[in-house]
């Protein structure tokens, strides 16, 4: 059966390291997508307020992370993923680009080897609405060629995601948002590469945004797929939601026995990693392993259904 | 606290019951399968009868039907027969309380020789698929008819039935709809929905950006604990079982009795856990929480004294309580002290309490704001 694994997030760094990897594994999940994003949140790249965390050194970071590396060894934990912080370029903010594309991404990644990590999740560039597409997948692949010998050293692959923007109020697909385009990325990074460097993340509450039919994305993702993000929401906001709970009739809502077909058909052996750590805000503080418990049972029935189906 | 559970077709009520669940509620339509809930060895607490069902939109007014007397009827014989406890008036898509009034007038009489409560739903009228206040949408509205349908049947058998999920169609402030309904409130459906569709989902899932609630759950809650509600909470999560592939109902139904559980533990029986006679009181963190805890607990149950890690605070005064050092409650034998987290830090709070070996409990103060 697919291992079945939960976002860091929500959880750790708030929980001390020990109690956070206990609730987790209590809940029944033997994996974890580490948050490394929590420790330099989206919300303050965006407002330009750089923290210093990603100052220390290497070392300095490992010492860190150790007590995440002890905590899973103890609670036999593995991770099948992390993520790395984004946005890692914001128009018209040279220095934290550079500081985001030349310090955070690759002592991420370096983290992501100390912990055993097989694959990091990383935003690609979204620019397609300020200089049209063909720049954005110039400037990514420009960037991301440049992380190849770091990859290597690291025996660490980095996965793109299906990713949304805001356009006035309203959510349009961003860069890989269309499976011909996440393609493109991955063949063409992993042609350079000479080796299987780069993957795919599928997020399945950002195909709702953009109107993506989940199966015929994974089909075209195929072998590329290497790690999920399961979630669900209205098909409004990106609310990060438990499954099955929006809608009143069995086909409202995301299509997940289509999911699962593709999943079954592309024989996916990865983790079925939720990332559903708003859950954790919105049930009441109290409530946080029952949610987590609900989530697990949740995995466990569509790694049930990917088997049989 | 009295849970329970709307029946939806094909959950199975033996796995309702293994989360607690042993009232179940029955839609009028659905009675057909509650000689089955029955003969299981489960009660049947109420049934829904739809007033829509019973009712004609002509000439720009609602009319009630000509049979309309003969189906509440049935349904008032079928919850004598079972032994239901109550009746739910469901309002939605009617506009006017005239209809309600003379479909009890009609009944009256049978009303009062059964002793059956019944429950007006609060609901809302629909148009072209947008949403709209009603007869039956406001407290006010709802006590005035609930206490004139009392009168029509010379007996208090007459109570109301807030969905919190038809509220959040008409961005009713549930809340002040609690309050206005006093003691009259008799029943509570626990649903939840995006506020633009009727879905029936499971609480706390329906928020903004990530994880801030749009239904205002612990105001409601608090609400209820102010009211000293003694009525039942009944999860109508139809949509949320209806869209659940069946082999994960009974994950739901988990997720229901713990969401009771969180209501109880840390709102309902807040009292309970501060009443401990020959304990002093002790509140970690002096600032706006404990403050909270003062104004909705303080007169009745005040604290010895206050702890902060805040070491430039020691030894002053807090809303005429002393600040000391958190070193000060082990100065309390464990057996004489009582001691509640009231800061939003709970994990390292808690974690500090647990390194000195100090049990304690967390005070939620969101639900009495």
């Amino acid at each position: 059966m697919l291992d079945i694994g939960v976002q860091t997030k929500g959880i750790l760094p708030e929980m001390t390291v020990e109690k956070g990897f206990e609730m987790i594994k209590k809940a029944g999940f033997n994996r974890v997508d580490i948050n490394i994003d929590t420790f330099l949140k989206n919300s303050d790249l965006y407002a330009g307020n750089v923290n210093k965390f990603f100052d220390a050194s290497v070392e300095e970071l490992f010492i860190y992370f150790n007590q995440y590396r002890q905590a899973m060894e103890k609670f036999g934990i593995r991770p099948s993923q992390c993520h790395a912080p984004y946005p890692v370029k914001v128009d018209g903010r040279g220095a934290q680009n550079e500081y985001m594309q030349g310090t955070v991404i690759p002592k991420s990644i370096l983290v992501a080897e100390f912990l055993g990590v097989p694959w990091v999740v990383i935003h690609p560039f979204k620019m397609q609405y300020i200089y049209g597409r063909d720049r954005e997948r110039r400037e990514n692949i420009e960037y991301f060629k440049m992380l190849v010998p770091l990859l290597k050293q690291c025996k660490v692959g980095v996965c793109f995601e299906n990713l949304y923007e805001g356009l006035g109020a309203r959510i349009v697909e961003g860069v890989c948002a269309n499976p011909d385009d996440a393609v493109w990325y991955i063949d063409t990074l992993n042609e350079y590469a000479g080796e299987e460097l780069f993957g795919f993340c599928l997020d399945t509450g950002h195909l709702q945004l953009v109107k993506r039919e989940p199966y015929e994305f994974i089909k075209k993702l195929g072998s590329r797929l290497k790690a999920l993000h399961l979630h669900e929401n209205d098909a409004v906001g990106d609310l990060h939601q438990m499954p099955y709970t929006f809608g009143k009739n069995e086909n409202d809502g995301q299509k997940w026995e289509q999911i699962f077909k593709a999943l079954r058909e592309i024989n996916f052996g990865g983790t079925l990693s939720f990332e559903t750590y708003p859950c954790m805000n919105s049930f009441p503080k109290a409530m946080s392993s029952s949610v987590l418990e609900a989530i697990h049972s949740i995995g466990e029935y569509m790694a049930q259904r990917i088997e049989n189906i | 606290m009295k849970a329970g559970i709307q029946y939806v077709n094909g959950i199975s009520v033996k796995e309702a019951a293994v989360h607690g669940f042993n009232d179940i509620e029955v839609l009028f339509e659905d009675i057909e399968n509650a000689s089955g809930i029955l003969d299981e060895g489960f009660s049947i607490s109420g049934i829904c009868v739809s007033l829509k069902a019973m009712t004609d939109f002509a000439e720009g007014k609602d009319l009630l039907r000509e049979n309309a007397s003969s189906v509440f009827m049935t349904a008032l014989e079928y919850a004598v027969k079972s032994g239901a406890e109550y009746i739910v008036i469901e309002t939605e898509c009617v506009k006017s309380a005239s209809v309600l009034e003379q479909l009890i007038d009609e009944c009256a009489a049978a009303i009062n020789k059964a002793g059956i409560y019944i429950y007006v739903e609060n609901g809302f009228s629909s148009v072209d698929n947008r949403f709209y206040h009603n007869d039956y949408s406001e407290g006010a509205l709802l006590t005035a008819l609930t206490e004139r349908l009392d009168a029509l049947c010379g007996r208090r058998l007459f109570g109301i039935c807030i969905s919190i999920g038809h509220a959040n169609l008409l961005g009713t402030n549930v809340r002040d709809l609690v309050d206005e309904c006093g003691g009259k409130l008799k029943l509570m459906h626990i649903n939840d929905n995006d506020g633009l569709s009727d879905q029936h989902q499971m609480p706390y899932t329906f928020t903004t950006g990530r994880g801030s609630l749009s239904t205002d759950w612990y105001h409601i809650i608090g609400s209820l604990f102010r009211l000293n509600f003694k009525g039942r909470l009944v999860f109508d999560t139809k949509g949320n079982l209806s869209r659940t592939p069946k082999q994960l109902h009974g994950v739901m139904f988990g997720l229901m009795r713990a969401v009771i559980d969180e209501w109880e533990d840390s709102c309902f029986r807040t009292e309970e856990y501060l009443a401990q006679p020959g304990r002093q009181i002790i509140l970690f963190g002096a600032g706006k929480m404990a403050q909270n805890y003062m104004e909705a607990w303080g007169l009745k149950y005040r604290p010895a004294f206050l702890v902060d890690n805040n070491s430039k605070i020691w030894g002053q005064e807090r809303m005429g309580l002393p600040v000391k050092s958190p070193d000060e409650i082990l100065e309390i034998p464990s057996e004489k002290r009582n001691v509640w987290i009231c800061n939003q830090y709970y994990d390292a709070i808690g974690l500090q309490l647990d390194k000195m070996g100090v049990e304690y409990r967390c005070y939620w103060d969101h639900y009495y704001l």
